[in-house]
């Protein structure tokens, strides 16, 4: 399956990294490794993870809820997710919701995630910059990014403490810190792992791993708000 | 194979083996989920949209009247992957439907499988991946 390391194909890769240096581009200094200025692996395209509506199902148990986080869990109740009143549905959710795809559009400075779902979108910023220092909470937080290798792994923090985490109503505060990881494993699936930070809903944090696969669609049109007709007559559940 | 990525892809089957209920909707509140019926009419209209895709149908009981169903299901993007299109159905079209109704009793469901004219099966679980 593998292609055996030829000699006469090491000796170029290792020029050419060399050669990309000197001309200023590669964008980090070649250590000797030729693995140094390997480009990172092509994400663009239209993705979907599988239809997840309950974390706590793909964990196996509930997340390891503080008394807050409990209680908080306890009154969910479908009025208040922020869906049913068309607002954005955040950036893990986004995600790993699966009811409707995401495109990638990735350049050297941004990773760019286009949801279907009400045409909404992260920007992931891999130019090297740090969070800002005074963050004000936006619906789909502040995201740095960096490669390893075939792996982009990102930092968001800043997330609007209204969006919930997936439609089962785990929620979280602003305390809430992602970290993520999409591993490139072959052309048609990403390993994408999420860990949820949050000090004041999780005793510690903890992570889910889900498979994202290419779609062979193109990301369609969402208007949340055209023809909304149900929203009046949602009514709070009994608990 | 590599070892990683195959114990990549037996978890994957496991955690869609689950059983995470296919009808785990928000708002479902309203239809009946523990008395699914069937029905049987013919299509008028067919909308492949975001975020939910309907189906029209007339449905002719026995003595001959006529009821407008109106049923609804999840999005294209989620569709797709169980296997539908925008074109497996058209106006026209003589379909069967396992529904859960309305609890108030209108003519209105959530469809859980759509039987074709050539009688392939439409559910909502998603194919493999």
């Amino acid at each position: 399956m593998s292609n055996p390391i030829r000699p006469t194909n090491l000796c170029a890769a290792c020029v050419f990294s060399l050669l990309l240096s000197a001309l200023g581009c590669g964008g980090r200094a070649v250590s000797g490794s030729s693995q140094a200025a390997a480009a990172p692996p092509d994400f663009n395209g239209v993705w979907s993870a599988p239809f997840t509506p309950d974390l706590s199902k793909v964990l196996g148990h509930q997340p390891p809820f503080t008394a807050y986080g409990a209680a908080r869990f306890a009154k969910e109740d479908e009025i208040d997710d922020p869906l049913t009143k068309c607002l954005p549905i955040g950036p893990a959710r986004g995600i790993q919701a699966g009811i409707m795809p995401f495109q990638v559009v990735q350049t050297p400075g941004v990773f760019a995630i286009l949801f279907e779902n009400q045409h909404t979108f992260r920007i992931i910023h891999t130019d090297g910059r740090s969070h800002p220092k005074d963050l004000d909470a936006t619906w789909f937080g502040d995201s740095i990014g960096h490669w390893e290798g075939d792996t982009l792994i990102v930092d968001t923090v800043g997330v609007d403490d209204r969006t919930w985490l997936d439609t089962a109503g785990h929620e979280h505060s602003d305390q809430l810190h992602l970290a993520e990881r999409f591993q490139k494993v072959d052309n048609n699936t990403i390993k994408w792992t999420v860990t949820f930070e949050d000090p004041k809903f999780f005793t510690e944090p903890w992570s889910v791993t889900l498979p994202i696969t290419r779609q062979n669609t193109e990301i369609m049109s969402y208007s949340c708000e055209e023809n909304e007709k149900d929203r009046a007559h949602l009514r709070r559940s009994k608990k | 194979m590599k070892t990683s990525r195959l114990n990549f892809l037996i978890a994957v089957t496991a955690i869609l083996a689950f059983g995470i209920p296919v009808w785990a909707h928000h708002g479902n509140a309203a239809y009946d989920d523990k008395n699914p019926i069937t029905i049987k009419g013919t299509v008028t209209e067919f909308a492949w949209v975001n975020p939910h895709v309907q189906i029209y149908l007339d449905v002719k009981d026995d003595k001959g009247k006529v009821a407008h169903w109106s049923v609804e299901t999840y999005s294209p993007g989620k569709l797709v992957r169980a296997g539908w299109s925008k074109d497996v159905v058209k106006p026209g079209d003589l379909v069967s439907i396992i529904l859960i109704p309305a609890r108030n009793g209108s003519p209105v469901g959530f469809l859980h499988k759509m039987v074709l004219p050539n009688g392939k099966e439409l559910a909502l679980q998603e194919l493999d991946i």
